[in-house]
């Protein structure tokens, strides 16, 4: 690979920024949630580029389960996303709101 | 080319076998027989947790606390798994911490019509990924059995479908537990950058033999305070703990005190073992963040548990400090200048997990009591003159309580007494008069609760109804309260003999 | 630079171009597609990083399970119910702390540096393939991890559907 590994660094780390504003500015939930798709595929990244540039295949296999979890969340969530809107007719977080305090 | 599955690694495993094959029996039957699953799901899943503890149990008994001792017989799968007396001591803590759970699940699921299987399956699930958590050696078990943990509890928060609180509590723990997972996976991802591994022990081993090379140590660092902050989340320490006192409030309340102990155990775990076995030797690095995740989890958890009216959020504030008096623990592992100072402060938190696993399942479980069919029970309110309408309910209460707050007599005093000790052997005196002021101010709220139940009149006269599992969870919580508080010794003993070997390039 | 490191930009700047649109278009189902070209470029630069494994999955679970998911729910829930204000005022608060530590990771990684390059001995392809090797690393050392991992995914999936049907 052509490329310095603190470049790849870089784009992890933009991806990572990208997904962490989503979370923190957007009100949908099914937005939050892809932003923080977004953010463990930009460890996923992290850890196939020092993988290559560490000779270790450690990393890789690590990505493997950080997909494994992305998934399972995902399913989780989104069960949980349709069990609020069955109740609620709402998918915005800043519209959830019956406790206080 | 690396050696192939060894068989008899299994029997490592054998407890986690155990409980994972019974909660595979409760999602089978519980889809074959409908009707009778009240009785048998609980008890079912009770003697899993039984069967599991005599699995656990017969590690030291047949080897001796002292080989558990030994790193190198402790190990397995690659170093993936550690058997050693922390792992084990910490499985006792969680599967009494499922028991008491299960014990006091039945009528309340009952009385929200929702009592079914999958509820108990997914208790146990939990609880096999705390075990698994208590034994990780490398920071993909962490993860991923982490995950299975928080995973559980999303569904478990979120079981009462048809009340919008429980929505409400499981998409904020859900959202804010998958961007905690989310960061705490890029904080490995850069621990791995820098050290190419991600096994603990060679992690800690790698840092004391070759330190960092040149320009790394900033993004080492940047990985551990990321790991610490997902972990913060995970603990609800401030200013992470934001989703806890909607989680707590709305979730199911047998599963809001599953939340408080065992989930809040399992993350402590992880924190004592990655920060003793990975990253002791930066001690001086790490401290800082601590002491002040610490000092702001103390202040802020006391003085919003004040202005509660809901007895779960209260409790759910008092929670988030009483994270923070065992972060002063973590407190003394970095920053002790001696190995004995550093374990004691290790014994500290082992202790502290172990005693507020019962007092506060015993809260909770009063708070359970008190929802009867037509009341939620759940406001401070409500616990107005209950000494007059149930004597023994409000006098253990009132044993809890004084135990949350470290009176001395009750096993929180002991407790406390260990971690603001281990905090002053660490020269941070300060902190640990913060910790005593904190636990002044924290009277003043579990004090309104004793005035209600003591000098108001009751609202209501009608008898409390309860069953037998929330009366046996209730007598044990309140006999390990008052017995432990007046004779700590034996815990004592047995926190001492489990804490971490701690590795040689320790000190 | 060579004709590798300018696709390797080129598809760095796709993706995070198309996660910025992510986060940033009004209607969710928009964001939902603007997905795919990230997990795509993504998956494209794991191959160019010689993880063909990790690659493969990356299509098959984003594009092919994670996304479709999303599209199906945000179908089930009402898609005028899901568009919204793109930004308030409780947004642009969080919104600046994050870019505020966001500004400080930046900085720590200007003054940080990584480990230099490990001559290639091969460890990638030791057991053959990238295939072989991922697949017998996780069979041996990772064991322990991949048997909680279907647990995990156990989890994962009595959980949704407890949580999603109908009936209590």
């Amino acid at each position: 690979m052509p490329v310095p590994a603190s470049h790849i660094l870089v784009f992890s780390l933009v991806l990572f920024a990208i997904g962490m504003l989503g979370v923190l500015t957007r009100r949908n939930v099914l937005i939050i949630l892809m932003s923080i798709e977004l953010m463990m595929n930009a460890a996923n990244i992290n850890f196939v580029a020092f993988s290559r540039q560490l000779n270790n295949i450690g990393g890789q296999v690590f990505s493997v389960f950080t997909i494994v979890v992305a998934a399972g969340e995902v399913a989780v969530g989104l069960a949980i996303v349709l069990a609020l809107f069955r109740n609620r007719d709402t998918v915005m977080v800043d519209e959830v709101h019956i406790m206080r305090g | 080319m690396t050696a192939a599955f060894d068989p008899n690694q299994l029997r490592l495993i054998s407890p986690e076998i155990v409980l994972t094959v019974s909660a595979f029996l409760l999602l089978g039957l519980s889809a074959i027989d409908e009707s009778a699953r009240r009785i048998w799901a609980p008890a079912l899943s009770l003697l899993a947790c039984g069967a599991t503890l005599m699995a656990v149990l017969a590690f030291p008994l047949r080897l001796g606390w002292d080989a558990l001792r030994v790193p190198d017989s402790t190990i397995g799968f690659s170093g993936m798994f550690f058997l050693d007396a922390f792992a084990i001591y910490f499985k006792i803590v969680f599967l009494l911490s499922a028991i008491l759970t299960i014990l006091v699940s039945g009528r309340y699921l009952d009385l929200e019509r929702s009592n079914s299987g999958e509820y108990y399956a997914l208790v146990l699930f939990a609880t096999v990924g705390m075990m698994f958590l208590a034994s990780a050696g490398d920071f993909v078990t962490i993860f991923i059995a982490l995950e299975t943990m928080a995973l559980s509890f999303y569904v478990l928060v979120g079981y009462l479908k048809t009340n919008r609180k429980s929505n409400e509590a499981s998409l904020k723990y859900f959202l804010l537990g998958s961007f905690s997972s989310a960061i705490l996976v890029y904080g490995i991802s850069l621990i791995y950058a820098t050290c190419n591994t991600t096994n603990l022990g060679l992690i800690g081993f790698a840092r004391h033999k070759v330190g960092l090379a040149e320009g790394q140590e900033p993004i080492f660092l940047l990985g551990i305070i990321l790991l610490l902050v997902g972990l913060a989340f995970k603990i609800a320490a401030v200013p992470f703990h934001m989703w806890a006192p909607d989680a707590y409030e709305g979730a199911p309340t047998p599963i809001t005190a599953f939340l408080a102990t065992g989930s809040k155990a399992a993350a402590f775990v992880v924190l004592a073992r990655v920060f003793s076995f990975a990253f002791l030797r930066l001690g001086d690095r790490w401290t800082m963040l601590v002491v002040i995740l610490a000092a702001a989890s103390m202040t802020w958890g006391n003085v919003a548990a004040i202005l509660q009216d809901n007895v779960k959020r209260m409790l759910a504030y008092s929670s988030i400090a009483h994270a923070g008096y065992v972060l002063l623990g973590l407190v003394a592992m970095g920053a002790g200048d001696s190995v004995e100072v550093r374990e004691f402060g290790l014994q500290a938190i082992i202790l502290y997990v172990l005693i507020y696993t019962f007092v506060t399942t015993g809260t909770f479980a009063m708070v359970i009591l008190l929802r009867q069919e037509q009341m939620a029970g759940d406001r401070v309110a409500d616990f107005a003159g209950l000494a007059a309408r149930a004597p023994w309910s409000a006098f253990a209460m009132l044993v809890f309580l004084l135990s949350l707050a470290g009176i001395p007599a009750t096993a929180g005093f002991i407790g406390k007494w260990y971690l603001f000790g281990a905090a002053i052997r660490a020269h941070y005196a300060w902190l640990a008069v913060v910790a005593v002021l904190n636990s002044a101010v924290s009277l003043y709220y579990y004090a309104r609760i004793v005035v209600m139940m003591y000098m108001k009149a009751p609202a209501r006269e009608e008898r409390l109804v309860s069953s037998l599992g929330q009366q046996i969870a209730i007598g044990a919580c309140i006999a390990f309260t008052i017995v432990f508080g007046i004779y700590p010794q034996p815990i004592i003993a047995f926190a001492q003999r489990s804490i971490l070997a701690l590795a040689p390039w320790a000190s | 630079m060579n004709a590798t490191a300018i696709v390797f930009y080129a598809l760095a700047g796709l993706a995070c171009a198309s996660a910025f649109m992510v986060i940033w278009s009004r209607n969710v189902m928009h964001s939902a597609l603007y997905l795919v070209p990230t997990f795509l470029s993504v998956a494209a630069i794991y191959v160019m990083l010689r993880a063909e494994f990790v690659a493969a999955v990356q299509v098959l679970v984003y594009a092919g399970g994670i996304l479709v998911l999303f599209l199906f729910v945000i179908m089930l829930v009402n898609v005028k119910a899901v568009q919204g204000a793109r930004l308030r005022l409780h947004g642009a608060v969080s919104g600046s702390i994050g870019a505020a530590s966001i500004a400080l990771l930046l900085s720590v990684y200007g003054r940080g540096r990584i480990l230099a390059a490990a001559p290639d001995g091969g460890k990638l392809t030791e057991f053959g393939g990238n295939l072989e090797t991922v697949g017998w690393v996780l069979y041996n050392e990772y064991l322990l991890p991949f048997e909680i991992a279907s647990l995990f995914l156990l989890v994962a999936m009595v959980g949704a559907i407890v949580l999603a049907r109908h009936k209590a």
